[in-house]
């Protein structure tokens, strides 16, 4: 029987979604993007010869994992338990994609990261706003000039400032 | 010989070399406590620093900076899960733990005393048998680089966790992750996707932070406890004494452990081309092999830290010993450390032993002095990096993303890097929900490519036959070795299995 109560269900699935996803490496992508040169096609010289090799012993953890789950010891059990909240995580992945993607890109490095830690610090629960202004300028105009001073670093400047 | 070491030591007493010596730490551990900012980045950004200075002042300087930042590395890694070099990854596994139990103190203490035993050890190593154990080393062809690597990654079975699958596929997706960019061989881009940044490669930095770094902060702020003024307290300072330092009994029973992750560091050190991460890696499997409470490691083990921090400094004397000896730099740090000699006029090999015998001691000297100085403002600065810990979350998370940002785009001025860093750290964010252990990935990613090199180049060497492995005595060894260390291993797993199973 593949499927099982509780963790080993879940193993099982975890296992389902690896085998899919090494059969989609094993026989898509590494055809599709892996450049074979000829007459090294089948060889240890050929490009596709090692990640092959680990499509193929992946997909065989997989089937063991879904087969196989093994029962966890309790210690797992009190470890994997995480206290998260859903939407909370939702709404952190959504921050640091719109830092990343569009705020960086648009008004650049300095007033973008100035916004994050402003918008962030309140998003996480600190209500006091001369703490929040002190902190979410503080950082960035510190690291900023130390890395753009010392290590030259050419921080993007945004379609908006450039 | 003893005129010219007394003229170097005599030579040597001069205020710049003390101050070059104790900036160089100081700077040193600072950055290397920064996520994102590796020790390597700090040597080369002070590298023209050094072009006013005479050779020994300015060689000094940058080991400082070597030394403070291969060890400051274990500061965030131990308060905040976040290895602030690549070095210290190992570290986190257990200095975390520790910290979350109210131990922070005690885990930093054992990660300095670890890092200057295992750093003073290898620099005499150095001093004793530089040129021999350089020569054993650069017998290292294709097949003894591929089966040392190999021995190298029965790590993950030490790193997996309680499901040995889960850490397996771990490992092997991180083998996956590591084939993305160019072929090692022929050069041949692999999942590129048409990308010029993909050819180059996943940074390793970015993936590092990734896994370790953004999983922790969307834990932290995505919690029911992530809300409000909470502070890390837990991860602070303990009420109880004896939590925040290291007892000289415990450091007594961490000696071996030191001493072992030390001479395993000096000799991965010295084969060029490995590294500090790998050897913090292959220092703390051996440290679990041999610990009377293998059951430890990863809940918070001291013998855990100790053994990744030792294994990790124990490299900054060995990397010297190609370089001095033969001239060939043994990683990136060392390349630059090449380049400011280069400046100075002065060619590492075995010509500086006969002509310039007298800054090869005036080095010497300098490692071991960097050595007590590292241990001296290391205890001086870890109070004030521990305070790090009292900052509300809702600031000290917002702020730990951003330096990360700021730290990997700054590696290569490329935002790309950035890209990944949030993609891989989606993934390790995933792969903790689903119980999956990421220390094996980041083992395997760093150890692939080398795996993968030489294992094609060695089957180029033997027209595709693997007996090149059992022909020659050095693979032989670490392949026997290997076995070996998989038998034990399954072994363990089937009592432990045993146990958990009977009532």
């Amino acid at each position: 029987m593949i499927f099982k109560e509780g963790k080993e269900k879940k193993n099982s699935l975890i296992g389902i979604g690896f085998l899919v996803f090494t059969l989609i490496v094993y026989f898509a992508l590494i055809p599709w993007q892996v450049y074979v040169p000829s007459g090294t096609k089948g060889t240890a010289l050929s490009p596709e010869f090692f990640p092959k090799l680990i499509t193929g012993v992946l997909a065989l953890l997989s089937l063991l994992l879904i087969f196989a789950p093994g029962a966890p010891s309790k210690d797992v059990e009190k470890k994997e338990k995480v206290d998260l909240i859903p939407f909370r995580v939702a709404i952190m992945i959504i921050f640091f994609v719109v830092y990343v993607f569009i705020l960086i890109p648009i008004i650049g490095f300095l007033p973008s990261s100035i916004v994050f830690l402003a918008l962030l610090t309140w998003y996480t629960g600190m209500q006091d706003w001369k703490k929040i202004i002190f902190f979410s300028i503080s950082i960035p105009l510190l690291f900023f000039y130390i890395f753009k001073l010392w290590a030259s670093v050419p921080f993007p400047q945004g379609i908006l400032f450039r | 010989m003893l005129e010219s070491l007394l003229a170097s030591i005599v030579g040597f007493m001069k205020l710049q070399n003390f101050l070059a010596i104790v900036g160089g730490i100081t700077i040193g551990i600072t950055i290397g406590a920064i996520p994102g900012m590796t020790a390597t980045m700090a040597v080369a950004l002070a590298l023209p620093l050094t072009f006013t200075m005479n050779p020994t002042t300015g060689i000094v300087f940058l080991l400082g900076i070597y030394k403070g930042g291969i060890y400051g590395g274990s500061i965030p890694a131990i308060l905040i899960n976040t290895p602030g070099t690549p070095a210290a990854s190992a570290t986190t596994l257990d200095g975390y733990e520790l910290a979350k139990q109210g131990k922070a103190g005690k885990a930093l203490d054992t990660a300095i005393y670890a890092s200057v035993i295992g750093d003073t050890l290898t620099d005499v190593m150095l001093i004793l048998v530089a040129a021999p154990l350089a020569s054993v080393a650069l017998m290292f062809g294709p097949p003894e680089y591929a089966a040392l690597i190999l021995f190298s990654l029965t790590i993950m079975a030490a790193v997996a966790g309680p499901s040995l699958i889960k850490g397996l596929i771990s490992g092997f997706l991180g083998l996956l992750l590591a084939t993305i960019g160019q072929d090692p061989v022929l050069g041949f881009p692999r999942f590129a996707f048409g990308s010029v940044q993909m050819r180059g490669g996943l940074n390793l930095l970015a993936v590092l932070i990734g896994l370790f770094a953004i999983p922790e902060i969307i834990t932290q702020l995505g919690g029911k406890r992530g809300k409000g003024r909470t502070t890390l307290m837990q991860t602070g300072k303990s009420p109880r004494s004896e939590d925040n330092k290291l007892s000289l009994s415990e450091l007594k029973g961490l000696l071996k452990t030191i001493i072992r992750g030390g001479v395993i560091g000096g000799f991965i050190g010295a084969i060029p081309g490995t590294g500090a991460a790998p050897a913090a890696f292959i220092s703390y499997n051996e440290g679990k092999r041999f610990s009377k409470h293998p059951e430890k490691f990863g809940k918070g083990s001291l013998e855990g830290v100790a053994a990744a921090e030792a294994g990790n400094n124990g490299v900054c004397g060995a990397t010297m010993i190609p370089l001095l000896t033969l001239g060939i730099p043994g990683d990136p740090i060392t390349a630059i450390l090449l380049g400011a000699f280069m400046m100075q006029g002065l060619a590492p090999g075995p010509l500086l032993f006969i002509k310039h015998i007298g800054l090869i001691y005036s080095i010497y000297i300098g490692l071991m002095l960097c050595n007590l100085a590292n241990l001296l403002i290391a205890k001086l600065l870890i109070p004030l990096y521990r305070r790090i810990i009292n900052i509300p979350k809702s600031i000290l998370f917002p702020s730990v993303f951003f330096l990360c940002v700021t730290g990997v785009f700054a590696v290569n001025n490329n935002i790309f890097d950035v890209y990944v860093l949030l993609a891989v750290g989606m993934l390790g964010f995933l792969i903790r929900v689903w119980g999956i252990p990421p220390a094996p990935l980041v083992i395997t990613f760093i150890l692939g490519p080398m795996f993968e090199k030489g294992l094609r180049r060695s089957l180029m060497l033997s027209h595709g036959s693997f007996t090149i492995f059992f022909v020659r005595p050095i693979p032989l060894i670490f392949i026997s070795l290997t076995a070996l260390s998989i038998i034990f291993i399954a072994i363990r797993r089937l009592r432990e299995q045993k146990k958990t199973s009977s009532p």
